[in-house]
């Protein structure tokens, strides 16, 4: 698992959060590792969501921020993690699913490193108007929120399944 | 102020910080909106996490990071729990009204601690050394979503258990 980013006296604040997000990455991956395919595609809340959905989401989210949003790249399908009415719960293993989440931050790596925490979003994807661009900062600092939030979600998704079965994680 | 208002979109990263960790400081006390004392107390899940324990928690974290790291004070002397896990515990006398009120009131404390201090200022008063005020945000700012994430589904699976009891108090 990625080390946890301690808080330090550097101020390589971009690093700081390319080392959040790829915690945050490893931590998702550490919650769902195990999991059939059977467990990923169930629902252990009221509201629905499943792990193999939530993973789904969490590429599409960055990849809309930084990719569509920040790039203002053309992107296929950029809410293709939605069904109208929740996430989608698609049938992939779990390699699978993680791998297109490292594929989406191993992207996002690439684009930070390139710019600065300061540079404003391009229109043309997202984001229509220069009017409406975010800087990278604030996108940045929103991802990682999103990831966190939902790390939040799966700790308990994960504990109500350790306590019903019995399995490890 | 909401970090999606497209208002602070323009704003240095210094005031994004701030502003991202309000608007969670605002959402984690919201978690507790509209409960009775049992449901803020009801345990879901096999640790000992409740809502009502969240938010205490939550305290801890704004005096550990915006108090004892300021001040440099020993968190014994302060009145700050030892550790994490001893801040999720509950006494007897904790209420939805005092918990919350408490919770508001080191927020505000909190705010006032590093008003007179910028981004870039260090404080010194945490075991991992000095550390740069917005490195401080950033660790809070994770560290309140992670926990929101988890008040979220607390409360849904609250809200739903109360859905599926009759209103009566299953007497019917």
């Amino acid at each position: 698992m990625t080390e946890f980013p301690e808080p330090g006296s550097t101020d390589d604040l971009r690093g700081l959060l390319l080392r959040y997000l790829d915690y945050y990455r490893s931590v998702v991956a550490a919650k769902v590792s195990g999991m059939t395919r059977a467990d990923l595609r169930s629902s252990r809340v009221p509201s629905g969501w499943t792990p193999a959905g939530m993973l789904t989401h969490l590429a599409f989210m960055e990849r809309r921020w930084l990719q569509w949003g920040f790039l203002g790249e053309q992107v296929r399908g950029p809410w293709g993690d939605s069904d109208g009415d929740g996430w989608v719960n698609p049938d992939e293993d779990v390699d699978a699913l993680l791998a297109r989440l490292e594929e989406v931050g191993a992207r996002t790596r690439e684009i930070v490193e390139a710019h600065s925490l300061d540079d404003h979003a391009t229109p043309g994807g997202r984001f229509k108007t220069r009017a409406e661009v975010p800087q990278l900062h604030w996108i940045l600092l929103h991802v990682l929120q999103e990831y966190a939030r939902h790390t939040g979600h799966l700790d308990i998704a994960r504990e109500l399944t350790d306590g019903a079965t019995g399995e490890g994680g | 102020m909401s970090t999606q208002d497209p208002s602070p979109f323009g704003a240095p990263i210094a005031e994004q910080l701030v502003a991202f960790v309000d608007e969670h400081r605002e959402m984690l006390a919201s978690c507790l909106d509209g409960l009775t004392e049992a449901e803020a107390r009801r345990r879901l899940v096999p640790s000992r996490t409740t809502l009502l324990g969240l938010v205490k928690h939550a305290t801890f974290v704004e005096r550990v990071w915006f108090e004892e790291a300021v001040t440099c004070q020993p968190r014994a002397q302060s009145g700050i729990e030892a550790g994490p896990d001893e801040s999720f515990e509950l006494a007897d006398a904790d209420t939805i009204a005092s918990v919350r009120s408490t919770y508001l009131t080191t927020c505000a404390a909190s705010r006032r601690a590093v008003e007179h201090l910028g981004p870039d200022d260090v404080v010194r008063g945490n075991r991992r050394g000095p550390l740069l005020l917005r490195w401080v945000y950033l660790h809070v700012l994770r560290e309140l979503a992670q926990h929101c994430g988890h008040a979220d589904i607390l409360r849904e699976q609250v809200l739903a258990e109360r859905d599926a009891t009759p209103a009566s108090g299953g007497e019917r």
